[in-house]
């Protein structure tokens, strides 16, 4: 038995029933959708699981213009779903695409890669680049943008009994159909390894011109950071080569690293120095799509 | 804990504790094709199809399969009424030491049970998290598109399994 702290399960089939449970520190509970793993590794003091299978937590439907995700959706029905699909330029469907292997996409839930973030975790990034907005619901019904989430580890976000209930993802802008793109990108050394360096872009451009950008990062440290020094090198300004490279080595300075085994943070910057430049590069300039880095 | 399950088309009723996980179960009842390799859902020799999305056994609680339908190895056939996968792979040579095999047939048939006619491209994908550390890829990828041709030559989706493999 490798869980020998785990004594209870429950299957509550309402939100505030679910809430209740995780929010008595008695109960030393915690909320399981999808697979587990790194849940009773960290926390092996758990004593008690609540499924959420009971509770309408998994969908994909357009909401206002946008998107409205619920948080046990799993991977790969964020993959299946038109919706996802069609919306930002495919960003959802070309992330989850990318997360671990066929096997876990059809484990991992929306919801458990975003609040239970290791240095691997892809949706993070992407959310951060699109504004994602955040419903929980639980004690009382609040809502949190992906950059308060994101800006210290989730579960000291978390209030006790919080549980996510959807995942809001903005309108599109208004020229969606002719300059608004985007892209994931990323860098790892074989197909199924963790990768070096993740980078989620949107943009909004008028020819050459950037209306606006996003620049998030993934892999830099375990949350996701955006790299806000390179969209101010690009932002209202016409792309060009010379352009394009200065933005580049603002984000390969900016980038907040932590220590990886696998190389040296020099590389790590060059990494991160060559994924912005080629992504601008096909963005905003037409440039081969993807590169060596799709 | 009490949960009722179905397992390769059977309904079972089975007490469990909360920190069995399905792999354990399986195992305990007898459908030993379901392999422990890894623990931690990187190797894909715990592969078992759940409600038709195959995925790792070792990574999911025995407590979150009740109500729903898994199904392993054992139904599809046996060494006296072999599966076309089972038979495709001894014929593409796409076994050797055969630890790995349970979970890449599963694999494989839950993209057929989907993709009739996948791509080798698409066969790479649905087998990306099930590792070989012996016979290599070629002839696994061999054996998946020789199975899907036979297949899709008789005109049925899994003429040698005994159950069906689930709805998504």
């Amino acid at each position: 038995m490798r869980f020998p702290n785990l004594k209870r399960t429950s299957l509550p089939t309402t939100v505030a029933e679910a809430s209740a449970i995780i929010a008595d520190p008695a109960r030393r509970a915690v909320l399981v959708s999808g697979g587990i793993s790194f849940i009773f590794a960290h926390q092996p003091a758990v004593e008690e699981i609540v499924l959420l299978r009971g509770l309408p937590l998994s969908f994909v439907r357009a909401r206002e213009g946008g998107l409205e995700i619920g948080p046990a959706t799993l991977v790969s029905e964020l993959m299946e779903s038109p919706l996802a699909r069609d919306y930002a330029g495919g960003i959802l469907v070309e992330s989850a695409r990318r997360i671990g292997s066929t096997l876990n996409r059809n484990l991992i839930t929306v919801g458990g890669n975003l609040l239970q973030p290791f240095i691997w975790s892809d949706l993070p990034a992407v959310m951060l680049a699109l504004s994602a907005t955040f419903l929980f619901e639980g004690k009382r019904e609040r809502t949190a943008s992906a950059a308060d989430l994101f800006a210290r580890p989730p579960r000291e976000f978390l209030a006790p009994g919080d549980i996510l209930t959807a995942i809001l993802l903005p309108p599109l802008p208004a020229s969606s159909g002719e300059g608004y793109r985007t892209a994931y990108r990323k860098f790892a050394l074989t197909e199924n390894d963790f990768a070096i360096l993740k980078l989620a872009v949107v943009l909004d451009r008028k020819g050459s011109l950037c209306r606006e950008i996003t620049v998030a990062a993934g892999g830099g440290v375990v949350l996701p950071q955006r790299l806000s020094r390179a969209e101010a090198a690009v932002r209202g300004r016409s792309a060009s080569p010379e352009l394009l490279a200065r933005a580049a080595d603002e984000a390969a300075e900016e980038i907040k690293l932590t220590k990886d085994i696998r190389c040296a943070e020099a590389y790590k910057r060059d990494v991160c120095r060559a994924l912005v430049r080629e992504t601008l590069e096909e963005l905003l300039m037409d440039g081969v799509p993807g590169g060596p880095w799709k | 804990m009490e949960i009722t399950l179905s397992i390769n088309s059977k309904p079972q009723t089975v007490e469990i504790s909360p920190s069995e996980t399905l792999l354990d179960l399986v195992r305990r009842l007898g459908y030993t094709s379901v392999k422990f390799g890894c623990g931690e859902g990187a190797c894909g020799a715990c592969t078992v199809i759940l409600d038709g999305r195959p995925v790792n056994a070792c990574l999911v609680l025995a407590a979150t399969a009740g109500g729903r339908e898994v199904v392993t190895l054992e139904a599809l056939g046996d060494t006296r009424r072999p599966h076309p996968l089972q038979e495709a792979f001894i014929d593409a040579g796409a076994i050797q030491c055969g630890f790995c095999t349970p979970g890449m047939i599963l694999s494989a048939q839950a993209l057929l049970d989907r993709n009739p006619d996948p791509s080798e491209e698409e066969i790479r994908e649905s087998i990306d998290g099930n590792l070989c550390r012996c016979t290599g890829y070629v002839q696994i990828v061999e054996a998946v598109r020789l199975a899907a041709k036979r297949l899709r030559k008789v005109g049925a989706k899994s003429p040698g399994r005994r159950a069906k493999t689930g709805s998504r």
